[in-house]
């Protein structure tokens, strides 16, 4: 199953100027359960090129949650996401 | 019981008057609404002007304001002009001066201002009392020194003053989303953890409502043990998902809520339906901080910037043109040196995501020539010169010698004037800092 398909919302933000945050809210407790598997906290690391980043799994709401300082501050000259909407894409095909 | 009305999630979307009208049927103890916020960047802030203009905020406050006066409840204003900076909140005071007099309305305002002085942040960092946030870079003298303006983000206490000095209308500058409604059921004796709790989910309006949006209003009604989010509007409802999942936003931590008063924890917090538009929740802790803590906000100029627009079409161009872009960009940085910065962006190639694109076939990219230089008149000349030499530039095996960008505009380039860049977003932690945010009284 693809990422896209396991949740009811898959969603990116800035939390603040420095860092974007990532939502997933998975469908179900299954879907969570074997994303959790699936979605480690390596693998958020090797998409988005950070030595580290913050990994909550949220058991009573079927979340997962990742934060992670962003490469350039939000609306610096070479940003190109002023809001950080965008940065969940690369997690859409993501097989769980 | 409290009845705090969320007008909408940022003053200036455009609200709704009829969930507005039935949230004032039903009875409301006060109306809030947030102004600012630092998403669109440090442009705001910087040059001092505000995101929504004079129209767009008076069309929002107007109608509103007038009925607040009316009922004689207090009516709540936080992050004025959007950075709320003192020139964004002397814009808003014009603003709300307007309306006093075109409407013959007499009321007491609270100006809280939240622009912070220099002198004091330099004496303060040296000091050791400005924190890094989260990691990020530290802070040095230069960025105090080469800021525009720095605000620092407001917690409760001030409007609670406020309140307390019979203010009908409230008009804070930079201030956290929630202190905007914690300030009133605090004051009158709800538990910390209901007020900042329900505070930090009705800032956003009806966000947090299904359908989601951020230009309806929410009302949240605090009791001594729960509390309850209602959309005015009855198409819309409120449901434990909804309530939860908005909760997550914007915050790094899903279980750890930081404000300059103190910390949300939210591991034990309950969501249940009351009934089909209501959420009930509780469960939250609160735990005070003993010294109020800042986030500081400031940014500067860095220069001018203009872009230029182009389509690529032809195929075998955008075969090559990862090199040929370098060859341009080492062409100008021969030709203009090196102060002043030049990109491109492909739209249609990788122009979001830059290199974490996965993707990678396109048949058509929009190109962004995006030059910033110390003047206008630099960026401009080296905008056009990048431009004329990608229009001209001979790549293998070229076939169509008269052209190769398509331009949909006369002239191609565009000066998009002044550029800004954070330059802080730290935090201040010191004794009394609640005294830099003063008060200052008007009536109109």
């Amino acid at each position: 199953m693809k990422l896209k398909d396991a949740v009811f919302i898959l969603r990116s933000k800035n939390a603040g100027v420095w860092h974007i945050t990532i939502d997933i809210v998975f469908k179900n407790k299954e879907n969570y359960e074997q994303a959790k598997k699936a979605l480690d906290k390596e693998l958020f690391k090797k998409i988005y090129g950070k030595k580290d980043v913050q990994y909550f799994g949220c058991d009573t709401i079927n979340t997962i949650k990742v934060s992670f300082l962003r490469d350039k501050a939000a609306g610096s000259i070479d940003d190109r996401d002023c809001l950080g909407a965008l940065q969940y894409i690369p997690l859409l095909e993501v097989e769980i | 019981m409290i009845k705090a009305l969320s007008l909408m999630g940022q003053l200036g979307y455009g609200y709704n008057k009829n969930s507005f009208l039935n949230a004032i049927n039903e009875g409301v103890d006060f109306i809030g609404v947030d102004a600012g916020s630092i998403d669109s960047g440090p442009f705001f802030l910087g040059s001092g002007k505000m995101k929504a203009n004079y129209g767009a905020t008076r069309n929002d406050l107007e109608f509103p304001l007038k009925k607040a006066v009316e009922l004689d409840i207090p009516f709540i204003i936080g992050s004025a002009g959007y950075a709320g900076s003192d020139t964004h909140l002397a814009q808003v005071v014009k603003i709300i001066e307007d309306i006093a007099k075109d409407n013959n309305l007499h009321f007491k305002t609270a100006l809280i201002h939240s622009e912070f002085d220099k002198e004091f942040l330099k004496s303060e960092f040296k000091k050791g009392n400005i924190k890094s946030y989260e990691n990020n870079k530290p802070l040095t003298i230069d960025d105090i020194e080469q800021s525009t303006r720095i605000v620092g983000q407001m917690g409760a206490e001030k409007f609670k003053a406020a309140l307390q000095n019979n203010c009908n209308v409230i008009l804070a500058g930079r201030a956290t989303d929630a202190s905007i409604y914690a300030a009133y059921p605090l004051l009158e004796g709800y538990k910390p953890e209901l007020c900042w709790h329900m505070a930090k989910i009705i800032e956003c309006g009806a966000l947090c409502a299904k359908p989601a949006s951020p230009s309806d209003a929410l009302m949240g009604t605090i009791d001594n043990d729960c509390f309850y989010l209602t959309p005015p509007n009855k198409d819309r409802r409120c449901t434990p998902q909804s309530a939860m999942a908005h909760t997550l936003y914007e915050n790094t931590n899903p279980f750890i809520i930081e404000e300059p008063d103190g910390t949300l924890i939210l591991n034990n917090a309950k969501y249940e339906s009351f009934d089909e538009r209501t959420v009930k929740i509780n469960g939250a802790q609160w735990i005070e901080r003993k010294k109020t803590t800042i986030k500081l906000e400031g940014a500067k100029l860095s220069g001018y910037r203009t872009i230029a627009i182009a389509g690529i079409r032809d195929p075998l161009m955008i075969e090559q043109i990862d090199e040929i872009l370098k060859d341009i960009k080492a062409d100008i940085s021969r030709t203009f040196g090196e102060n002043f910065n030049i990109s491109f962006k492909m739209y249609g190639r990788n122009g979001v995501l830059a290199d974490k694109e996965f993707l990678n076939n396109p048949y058509e990219i929009g190109l962004i020539i995006d030059v910033v230089a110390h003047t206008q008149s630099k960026a401009k000349q080296i905008c056009s010169v990048a431009k004329s030499a990608l229009q001209h530039y001979d790549y293998n095996n070229r076939i169509a010698t008269g052209a190769n960008l398509a331009f949909a505009y006369s002239p191609a380039e565009f000066n998009l004037g002044e550029v800004y860049e954070f330059s802080v977003y730290h935090i201040l932690e010191t004794d009394n800092v609640n005294e830099h945010f003063k008060i200052e009284e008007m009536e109109f």
